[in-house]
């Protein structure tokens, strides 16, 4: 509404996880080149920062949500307004592994649609010799649900950028390809989809 | 193919309205001309005459039905009303068309009526799918078809007018933690601000479509700017809001009371039986209703230039409050003692996102933060109940929530440090009793006594004030002090030495820092690096050139007891001298400046004379005690003209802060003295080095 039209695209990235997997040190080490050591839960925090993607200045939105369960009743509101996730565990955390096949069904549930943009990612690469989940396994999961897998370190920075601006890119293909077909946005498509289902 | 779809949509009016309704009408209305055609014919048989009036009529109305068409397509978009206008609107004529082509088409008509019939099945399920999509996912749209059907009430998911007091405040609630909703409070706000002289207030009537746009703006929670609006209109916005209370702010319960208390001559007993009445609505209710009442006694006070005494205001005020007039004007001559802890306060709502100057303070902050997280659990909460207009405002508060907070937290880092500095060097402080505490007592004697001892610019006024503390304590005491400390130095060992030396810097830095410092910061920062290890120094031409001498030695030779352990005797002779040499030169620096202080002293001191007798004997009292708590007489009060002027207000307040603040630079700049001298102790054995290599060099 406000946005005039030289405003750069902005894209809305959630980051999703189990509790202390490193959410908010993967977005304060992408926001702020800043690693946090001690550990303080997130309730929710989000962030702005301008970049430049392959040669275009945009915008992008880091929403970051609670780990815990605690407050799981507020993340619908937030999922419904994020255009694309990333999905963190910790390789060295099992249960949080698992977690995001969890956390993948709420997305989808919410969002109502399977190919949005998403990217599994293993943090606390650094950590290697108390890996407790092998890449294997987690490049399983990710073909199974279509989507990149990466390996990322808060610490060392490792991959970090890569996660953001890998899923920065599937956001705006999507919204091109979204573009193309008679001005129609996500919702209209899944609809549509629907639709040819039914006079088939 | 052209015959059939007026059949099926007679059947199923409506079906094709969203895709092809148009081009469908255009056919249509050439249809019923054909039939019009038709039935002239027929007519030709039983007059001219009627004949012609009839087509004339036929035509009108297929003209009509031309002009109506296309006018429905763009009102209806739900295919359940268009089938009730549309069977409603021509049965006749279709009638006559389905009459006229029976013959034509049968067969037809049956085949396409079973293609059709898929299809229709199709097209409602796609229909019913749109709705539920609509009404689950896009309410805005929902609201806006709404909207436009009924044309003054626009039906709001959540409106705030008309709902219960309670459910206003939820859904319009101020996010300062006050009770009362939002649109209340910007009302108020408003006529308190601009309003409050204006003849007639209240009672002008506001113009109806505008007061009709700010409710729905208030409806839709969109941003309303009241200061675009006429007094009047905002006034009858307010009035609005209370009339569609369900029931009256009393209460309906209570309601008759009031009426029955209201008619009670004795002002005492009916201000008794309110007050007693008032305490049963519910809290809500009367947070409301007393911000009202505080708000309405400033119109009538104003009484004189807005013509808006009790009477005539509880006049206007009866009814929008669905009482009586007289229970108001009973209110309002009681308000002051019926609300008496009510004050109106601005309401200042959340920065919004885009507010790029945070502010600074924590308490700012945490107020701030407060207000935001409100506002975020306000926007969560209409999102749970489905109102996903808002997902963009809750992305932004969140970020805003988040800056905040970062903000906050580097605050109280920045604290907690200057904290443990502050710690530090209090313990250091603590055994000498320096000076700093001696200040410390004099200045919260002096505030306790009048209040105005601290200066206004604390940073000015307090560093001239220890510096002289500081000059007077090196011109009188340091000289004996020092001497003893020097001849330990001299038998003691060299570690042994090391420790005096820097034992003796903890109680310089003690006692003399609080002026160093100061110094360093009014002279000019070249000069003022050199103050600061002037206690060191300064010693020097007291008690003998040996004992600094000495001291620096140790620090040298510590350096030289890693580097050049095989140095003989004449070496470290030749060390001596060197040193000796540039304490001899700092020597002579410092004198220099002590005596340029000195003069400055003395300056004052007649300045100060001079402006004695002005200065009221209570400010000569706090003085007096200064100086006996200080031990520095005159010195203390180089700045009476502060005093004087200060005296006037009653500045205990800002004082305290000034004071608290002085504090801190104080201990912060008492670090950077301590810098300064270990930095100039390392300068000089720099320098020392330098010579001796120098001299090596020479002799090879």
């Amino acid at each position: 509404m406000k946005k005039p039209n030289q405003q750069p695209a902005l894209h809305k990235v959630i980051m999703v996880g189990s509790g202390g997997v490193g959410k908010s040190a993967l977005t304060l080490q992408f926001m702020y080149d800043e690693f946090v050591e001690d550990y303080e839960p997130t309730k929710a925090d989000s962030y702005r920062k301008r970049v430049v993607l392959d040669g275009e200045e945009v915008q992008i939105d880091i929403l970051d949500t609670a780990g815990q369960e605690d407050y799981a009743a507020i993340r619908d509101n937030y999922f419904r307004s994020g255009e694309g996730f990333l999905c963190v565990f910790s390789i060295t955390e099992d249960d949080s592994f698992q977690a995001t096949q969890e956390f993948r069904d709420q997305i989808l549930r919410v969002k109502n649609d399977e190919n949005i943009p998403f990217l599994l990612v293993g943090n606390k690469s650094d950590l290697d010799e108390k890996r407790k989940v092998s890449v294997y396994e987690s490049c399983n999961r990710a073909a199974a649900w279509g989507v990149p897998y990466v390996e990322t370190s808060a610490k060392t920075r490792s991959n970090v950028d890569k996660v953001f601006y890998d899923l920065m890119r599937e956001i705006r293909s999507r919204k091109i390809e979204d573009n193309k077909p008679g001005n129609s946005r996500g919702k209209d498509k899944s609809k549509r989809k629907k639709l040819k289902c039914v006079i088939l | 193919m052209d015959f059939e779809s007026p059949d099926v949509e007679r059947e199923f009016p409506g079906l094709y309205m969203s895709e092809t309704g148009s081009g469908k009408r255009s056919q249509e209305s050439d249809f019923s001309d054909d039939a019009h055609e038709r039935s002239t014919k027929k007519d030709l048989l039983i007059g001219k005459r009627k004949d012609k009036k009839e087509s004339k009529k036929d035509q009108g109305y297929a003209a009509l039905e031309g002009e109506s068409s296309p006018e429905e397509d763009l009102d209806i978009k739900s295919p359940c009303k268009s089938k009730k206008s549309k069977s409603f609107k021509f049965p006749t004529i279709k009638d006559k068309r389905e009459k006229s082509r029976e013959k034509d088409g049968k067969e037809k008509d049956k085949e396409k009526d079973k293609e059709k019939d898929k299809d229709r099945e199709a097209d409602r399920e796609k229909s019913e799918k749109k709705k539920e999509s609509k009404s689950k996912l896009r309410l805005k749209d929902k609201k806006k078809m709404k909207s436009g059907d009924d044309t003054s009430d626009s039906v709001d998911e959540m409106p705030i007018f008309g709902v219960p007091l309670p459910v206003a405040v939820e859904r319009n609630h101020c996010h300062d933690g006050v009770q009362i909703p939002v649109i209340v409070r910007d009302c108020i706000d408003h006529v308190q601000e601009l309003g409050l002289v204006t003849e007639g207030i209240y009672k002008n009537l506001g113009v109806k479509s505008k007061v009709q746009l700010l409710r729905r703006s208030y409806n839709k929670r969109e941003a309303v700017k009241l200061s675009d609006y006429d007094l009047s209109t905002v006034t009858s916005l307010l009035k609005t809001f209370l009339r569609e209370l369900p029931e009256t702010i009393l209460t309906n319960e209570l309601a008759s009371k009031f009426e029955d208390v209201a008619c009670i001559k004795e002002l005492a007993a009916r201000e008794q039986e309110l007050a007693s009445l008032l305490k049963q609505i519910p809290p809500c209710n009367m947070t409301c209703l007393s911000w009202l009442l505080r708000h309405f006694e400033n119109v009538v006070a104003n009484e004189s230039q807005n013509k808006m005494g009790i009477s005539s205001l509880s006049a206007v005020l009866g009814p929008v409050l669905q009482t009586s007039p007289k229970v108001v004007a009973a209110l309002l001559t009681h308000t002051s003692a019926l609300v008496p802890h009510i004050k109106l306060v601005k309401y200042v709502p959340p920065l919004s996102a885009g507010c790029t100057s945070l502010p600074n303070t924590k308490e700012a902050i945490t107020a701030e933060l407060s207000k935001q997280d409100s506002l975020l659990n306000q926007i969560h909460a209409e999102m749970n109940h489905g109102y996903t207009v808002r997902s963009d405002q809750l992305w932004e508060v969140q970020r805003f929530i988040t800056l905040l907070k970062r903000k906050l937290r580097t605050l109280e880092k920045a604290q907690e440090v200057s904290h443990q500095t502050l710690d530090k060097v209090q313990g250091k402080l603590e055994p000498p009793s320096g000076a700093v505490h001696v200040q410390a007592s004099s200045s919260s004697s002096s505030t306790s006594s009048s209040g105005k001892a601290i200066p206004v610019s604390p940073t000015g006024d307090k560093i001239d004030f220890q510096m002289r503390i500081v000059t007077e304590e090196k011109t009188k005491g340091v000289a004996s002090s020092d001497a003893e400390d020097g001849t330990m130095r001299e038998n003691s060992s060299e570690t042994e030495q090391k420790l005096v030396l820097k034992d003796r810097v903890d109680p310089n830095a003690s006692s003399e820092p609080p002026a160093a410092v100061p110094e360093s910061s009014v002279l000019e920062s070249a000069a003022g690096a050199v103050p600061g290890p002037a206690p060191v120094p300064t010693v020097t031409p007291v008690t003998q050139a040996p004992a600094p001498t000495t001291s620096n030695t140790v620090i040298a030779s510590d350096k030289s007891d890693t580097s050049n352990s095989e140095l003989d005797e004449k070496n470290t002779e030749t060390q001596l001298e060197l040193e000796h040499k540039e304490l001899l030169k700092l020597q002579s620096y410092l004198l220099s400046r002590i005596s340029h202080v000195h003069e400055e002293i003395d300056v004052l001191r007649t300045e100060l004379k001079s402006l004695v007798s002005t200065v009221p004997e209570s400010a000569l009292l706090s003085i007096s005690t200064l100086s006996s708590d200080v031990e520095v007489s005159p010195d203390i009060t180089d700045n009476p003209e502060d005093e004087t002027s200060n005296r006037s207000g009653n500045l205990t307040k800002d004082t305290k802060d000034l004071y608290e603040q002085n504090n801190q630079l104080m201990e912060e700049r008492l670090k950077l003295v301590k810098q300064i001298i270990y930095e100039h102790e390392s300068c000089i054995n720099l320098r020392v080095q330098l010579e001796q290599l120098k001299q090596v060099v020479e002799t090879n």
